[in-house]
């Protein structure tokens, strides 16, 4: 939440509240592989309509209070060598080579970021494969599969939903696969990371409950609409969601998507190792406290963005 | 038995399906956070009603969680 004690107006924290974790490089990257190049365009695009009808609304209707004073975060994201305050842009920009950044730049794609999403990830394959394998081909094609039903119903999957929008894409594809519309997974897309219990408690106490209920309401209306405006794409087009689900990775030789699932699985060793590691201290400190049980009833505070589902756990 | 190993085959196959394109979207994600200049950004947000909703919202897009 750094942008709003930064003084950006309530309208800008919302939108960038929605936009974030609605879509990111990753998320888009994913898109491409495991939906097709319509979804991995509609998904960003929607995000960016989303977030800015809700911050509009949010500072038509919200009441505008008080906007600080901007203090920009300059510290140098390479090595934190200086905070930028004191040394003017030119010189700062220059502390480190272009080498030095690239480096700095890998080291966090694979180990910070991947670490965060890795969990979570894998779990959503998963629950792909478990789809897959689990629900009749036909059920989603006779009953609830398309039109404004089935974008209600994933609404009402998708805001409860703790899950980010990396690790959603996969349960889209074998969503689709099943016979959902192209629309109603879009819905799910959107509203799944945007939305859920933990992130709307830490918008409330961000920007208060009128603003809260504008960023949902506006979130499901506008992910309800553009289901139904993607559906009309698709059929206008004549095209198949479920037949091109997952083209994109066809032009890629089998031997390089195995090196890269190798190599995707092996940066994940590390954070699921941790994960195990950490629900195991966590349970022997529950059992620890239990005859007191005081001291398991106080969670660690939240502080941060609502992670929607990607955060470190 | 049958049954797990038919999930975790299906799992796999969207894995291997994913994998490069995660790999390249983690790359761009890293090196987005490097180069982009935060006093560029924050400067550009502004406090207009409309542009600084405008630019907070496009700002999001890329920028994983």
């Amino acid at each position: 939440m750094s942008l709003r004690k930064q003084g950006a107006n309530n309208g800008a924290t919302t939108a960038f509240l929605i936009s974030t974790p609605e879509s990111g490089v990753d998320s888009i990257s994913i898109t491409y592989a495991l939906l097709d190049p319509i979804m991995t365009v509609a998904r960003p695009l929607v995000a960016f309509v989303t977030a800015t009808l809700a911050g509009i609304a949010e500072n038509l209707l919200g009441n505008s209070d008080r906007n600080q004073r901007i203090i920009p975060d300059l510290s140098c994201p390479v090595d934190n060598c200086c905070d930028g305050q004191n040394c003017d842009p030119q010189t700062h920009r220059r502390h480190h080579t272009i080498f030095e950044k690239i480096k700095v730049g890998v080291i966090y794609a694979f180990r910070d970021l991947w670490q965060d999403i890795a969990k979570w990830f894998l779990f959503g394959v998963l629950l792909a494969g478990f789809i897959t394998v689990l629900i009749p081909d036909d059920i989603f094609g006779r009953y609830l599969g398309s039109g404004l039903s089935a974008m209600l119903l994933m609404l009402a999957i998708g805001i409860p939903l703790y899950i980010c929008a990396t690790a959603s894409t996969p349960i889209a594809a074998a969503l689709i696969l099943k016979g959902v519309s192209p629309g109603a997974a879009l819905v799910f897309l959107l509203v799944g990371p945007a939305t859920n219990v933990a992130s709307l408690t830490v918008v409330t106490g961000i920007l208060g409950k009128r603003a809260t209920a504008i960023y949902l309401g506006t979130i499901a209306v506008s992910a309800v609409f553009f289901g139904l405006v993607v559906d009309q794409v698709y059929s206008q087009m004549g095209i198949s969601a479920q037949a091109m689900v997952g083209q994109a990775s066809e032009v890629i030789p089998l031997w390089v998507q195995w090196a890269a699932a190798f190599l995707v699985l092996a940066l994940s060793l590390k954070p699921l190792y941790r994960l195990l590691t950490s629900h195991n201290i966590r349970f022997r400190r529950a059992a620890a406290t239990r005859p007191g049980s005081r001291a398991a009833a106080a969670p660690d505070s939240e502080n941060g963005l609502p992670s929607a589902g990607c955060g470190p756990t | 038995m049958e049954f797990i190993l038919n999930v975790l085959s299906e799992s796999w196959h969207l894995l291997r399906e994913a994998s490069v394109y995660i790999i390249f979207g983690l790359l761009v994600s890293g090196l987005l956070r490097v180069f982009l200049n935060p006093n560029t950004v924050i400067r550009h947000l502004g406090r207009g009603r409309f542009s600084s909703v405008f630019k907070a919202a496009f700002l999001g897009i890329p920028i994983p969680l």
